[in-house]
């Protein structure tokens, strides 16, 4: 205990803890999280729009995704997200055949023959296609239609009405596969990206039940204030831990090594300074922020602790991992690389994936869950089993990354670490 | 005026609020010279502005008529080994000192035969090719005093070289500077005063940023003599020696302890007279500028 | 001159492989997390801002961590050539280098049929010269490489999640247009200038 507390001081008072508790409160001030930039509000009938929603239907997904296959393949540029980055993918002219083919299966009209490079001009109603997206024009209803150079007849995309759901799924698994996974076809996304609906009153009004009955209004305010300090917590952690780590070097590494204090205690004590410390600032704001929404909705109607809640549950885990990277890889390397280790699970996590909410299910190592939106408390509820899942994995791989640490410490004071880009530790523990 | 010569008038330095350096007056003539004094007193401070890596505020400074603004000029008359002397540790000896030699402003053809003499003098010869921190500590200080040496500098400025080694490498350290000394001038900043006394022909004495002694060993042993006294005690009586006296050394036989201990002011009721060493005339100053006097002999 | 090419030499050696290492790591890493083959005008932006300025963080923000052991520092300021110089020196292989692989990128991303231009390599380059600008500077202010390395992060995350306004790093991203690009450029390079200078204040003090 006297340790933490003397870890926790010394990181308190340290120039780069200042910076990033700074950085934190910048991060959710520019993000319009602190203070709050807007409030909880019943809706009214007759708006104009209460948003979106998946229909899940397969009877409007099928002709959306097979249009959208459709277009992407007339210019032979398709999106994808293998690694969680936007990647765009161009089909070699063998897969250009088959996915054709593809197209053929899911269409009435259209029947490639002769797949044609970009530019070239098609034959007269033969079903070849003309590759130019400049010639594409999107009809009222919703299909589209190419138009061919002049004097040739317009093709339009139908969509196969005998097409069944089982067969519509064997053939975008296809294309996905084809494309190299993450396309907007695959069975992940292509639920949410086609067949979405409006949300009606009613729907909304039910929502906005449930924001208030589960939520307490602070609730979901503490999600949405979560989602983006998901996003800092992810990153920011690792630097006073790699920060921390890099100043044991040289002279006061021989004095560390060579105290009667366990590794593991040593490693668990800085472990939890440094995440304390991260947190303190969070802790600041969703006391500060839980007193503005008594002013905004009254004492009586939130929930006093949801900040507080949300704090332990979805953000400390986050914190830990970033922390536990920073710790890991520092006291293995002697060297910053953590920070790059960080932020590229950082950038692959946040760029990638998911979109703003959750509503895909959140994956299992996914270090920054996300619930871009105010409410939306059913979708939260839909993947909170998933959400529970994956922060207890991210505390886990904290922890095991803690435990590896302890692992690495106490191998460099017995002086056993002989790898050449480790500094070779020349004294050994009297432990 | 001679040519390796170091002049110091009215030399002040502070940081902040803290004086480093007040009024120093100082003259430096070729060969060893010794700067003695406690930690803090301003040596590491009086070492940096001579060697240009700290700027004076007040007072003048010139090496071999050099003042120490232009410190182009400066840098190529002196050698500076610092108190924590070190290199990039991926550097070999031989690479250390080539680069360092570089930086100098060197030939490649200078570099290739200073270099080779250099590791021979300080015994490094063996370790040219190992990298810099491999190095044990007095190995290291042997490289420091080698870097220092490399462009042949009318001026050699050590701070603390001996701290950390063990008594045959200090030894043999002293003898090197020694060696160095002939023709050159040498400005040895330590604590221990037995490197002084070893070595050093004229010292001076540091507290506080003030000079409180400047003369020869000699001549700082003489205005310790009646002052340092040595008396056989029982262990009960220490206590009480020790509260009355500065005691310089104990040697504790069994039941009994001879100690050598001041009494600068008054024939002490115990113990007999003996000639005052280096450390006694150290101490006795040191001891002496606490309660506000010194020992200061004008150079 | 044969003194500068060895210091040069040295340096590239001995205290930038590493991070030279780095960087062409991060080339390496690019294509595989973005894909670079066959983009569009506005699509090229994503690497080009999202990723090749890290080489400006990479390589410029530990100009000065070869001496932060004071005992080095030392040793190498009471040199005939003035430490400043060699750092001076170091700032310049950096940049040259960063522009070097940048228009490699961008030649490459070109042979692969993406739509780039002479253009979208400067605004890159642009974006790398800042943030390596405002890594370098508070490397040298605070005297350590790690908060040297946060700061130039955590200005790319804000940017990345609100937009910063006319000192966004985005705007091919964002609007397709190369607007305040010059802008930043010039704050790197103010920046880049400032911490020699406050560099050479702070080592004196010392």
């Amino acid at each position: 205990m006297t340790l933490y507390r003397k870890e926790l001081g010394r990181v308190l008072k340290s120039l780069i803890f200042l910076l990033a508790a700074a950085g934190i409160v910048l991060f959710a001030y520019t993000q319009g999280v602190f203070p709050p930039h807007s409030t909880i509000t019943k809706p009214e009938p007759g708006a104009a729009s209460y948003g979106t929603k998946a229909s899940g239907d397969p009877a409007l997904i099928m002709p959306e995704a097979a249009e959208s296959l459709f277009v992407q393949y007339s210019v032979n540029q398709y999106t994808t997200y293998p690694s969680g980055f936007l990647k765009y993918v161009k089909l070699n002219q063998a897969d250009r055949v088959k996915m054709g083919e593809i197209i053929a299966e899911l269409s009435v009209d259209v029947i490639p023959d002769d797949v044609q490079e970009p530019g070239d001009v098609p034959a007269a109603n033969d079903g070849t296609l003309q590759i130019d997206g400049d010639s594409l024009q999107s009809n009222a209803d919703g299909s589209f239609q190419i138009i061919t150079p002049e004097g040739e007849m317009p093709i339009d995309f139908a969509f196969n009405p005998d097409m069944t759901w089982e067969r519509f799924s064997e053939l975008m698994a296809q294309a996905d596969a084809m494309l190299g996974g993450g396309s907007d076809f695959s069975e992940t996304w292509m639920n949410h990206r086609f067949g979405q609906i409006p949300v009606t009153y009613e729907e909304a009004l039910a929502d906005y039940e449930l924001t208030v009955s589960h939520d307490k209004m602070t609730g979901a305010h503490a999600r949405l204030f979560s989602d983006y300090m998901g996003i800092i917590l992810g990153l920011l952690p690792v630097f006073p831990a790699v920060f921390l780590c890099l100043s044991d070097r040289k002279n006061i590494a021989s004095m560390l090594y060579t105290r009667r204090i366990s590794s593991t205690r040593f490693i668990l004590a800085r472990f939890l300074a440094l995440v304390t410390a991260v947190m303190i600032p969070v802790l600041i704001m969703c006391a500060v922020l839980t007193g503005i929404h008594v002013a905004d909705y009254g004492l009586g109607n939130i929930d006093i602790l949801a900040y507080f809640k949300y704090a332990f549950f979805w953000m400390l885990p986050t914190a830990m991992a970033s922390t536990a990277v920073g710790l890991f890889f520092t006291t293995l390397t002697n060297t910053p690389v953590a920070i790059a280790i960080q932020l590229l699970w950082w950038f692959v996590d946040t760029l990638g994936g998911n979109g703003v909410y959750s509503f895909l299910g959140v994956r299992t190592l996914q270090v920054i869950p996300r619930h871009n939106a105010l409410g939306k408390t059913q979708a939260y509820l839909d993947y909170l089993p998933d959400l529970i899942q994956n922060r207890i994995w991210i505390a886990l791989i904290a922890v095991l990354l803690v435990a590896f640490t302890v692992f690495v410490f106490s191998a460099k004071r017995r002086g056993l670490l002989h790898v050449s880009v480790f500094k070779r530790s020349k004294v050994q523990s009297a432990i | 005026m001679p040519e390796s010569n170091i002049q110091i008038r009215n030399l002040s330095k502070s940081y902040g609020r803290k004086q480093a350096l007040c009024g120093l007056n100082l003259d430096i003539a070729s060969g060893m010279f010794g700067l003695l004094g406690r930690n803090g007193a301003g040596k590491t401070t009086l070492m940096k502005t001579i060697a240009t890596l700290l700027k004076k505020q007040e007072g003048d400074i010139a090496i071999c008529g050099v003042p120490v603004e232009k410190a182009a000029e400066i840098r190529k008359i002196i050698g500076y080994l610092p108190q924590d002397f070190n290199m990039y540790g991926s550097m070999t000896v031989s690479q250390a000192l080539d680069y360092l030699g570089v930086l100098s402003g060197m030939s490649k053809a200078q570099r290739y035969d200073r270099i080779s003499i250099l590791l021979k003098q300080v015994n490094l010869i063996e370790h040219s090719g190992k990298k810099v921190r491999l190095l044990s500590g007095g190995m290291k200080q042997r490289l420091g005093i080698a870097q220092a040496l490399l462009h042949d500098p009318k001026v050699l400025i050590v701070d603390e070289p001996t701290a950390g080694l063990d008594p045959e490498e200090r030894v043999r350290f002293r003898n090197l500077l020694c060696e160095v000394a002939e023709n050159k001038t040498v400005i040895l900043s330590t604590h221990i005063v037995g490197d002084v006394e070893a070595t050093c022909e004229e010292i001076a004495i540091l507290d506080d940023g003030r000079l409180l002694f400047g003369g020869t060993v000699s001549g700082l042993c003489n205005m310790a003599e009646g002052s340092v006294y040595t008396a056989e005690i029982t262990q009960n009586e220490l206590p009480k020696i020790r509260a009355a006296y500065t005691i310089t050394a104990t040697l504790s036989q069994g039941k009994s302890s001879t100690v050598r201990f001041l009494s600068p002011d008054s024939r002490p009721a115990i113990g007999k007279p003996v000639t005052p060493g280096a450390e006694d005339a150290y101490i006795l100053c040191l001891s002496k500028a606490g309660k506000g006097g010194n020992l200061h002999d004008a150079v | 001159m044969s003194l500068y090419l060895s210091v040069v030499k040295y340096n590239l050696r001995f205290n930038l492989l590493p991070h030279i290492a780095a960087a062409l790591g991060l080339m390496l890493l690019t294509p595989v997390l973005f894909g670079i083959t066959a983009l569009d005008a506005m699509t090229v932006a994503y690497p080009l801002e999202l990723s090749l300025p890290f080489l400006g963080v990479i390589l410029l923000t530990p100009v000065y961590t070869p001496e932060q052991d004071p005992g080095i520092l030392d040793t190498v300021r009471v040199r005939k050539t003035p430490h400043l110089l060699i750092c001076g020196i170091r700032i310049i292989i950096a940049v040259v280098l960063m522009f070097i692989l940048i228009c490699g990128f961008v030649l490459l991303m070109a042979a692969l049929e993406s739509e780039v231009s002479i253009a979208h390599a400067l605004a890159s380059y642009a974006n790398a010269v800042f943030l390596g600008g405002l890594g370098i500077l508070a490397s040298a202010i605070s005297g350590h490489a790690v908060i040297g390395y946060m700061v130039p992060v955590l200005y790319f995350v804000m940017d990345l999640m609100g937009s910063l306004g006319s000192f966004t790093m985005f705007s091919m991203m964002r609007n397709g247009t190369m607007d305040g690009k010059w802008v930043l450029f010039i704050i790197g390079i103010c920046c880049i200038a400032a911490s020699v200078w406050s560099r050479d204040i702070i080592t004196k003090r010392k």
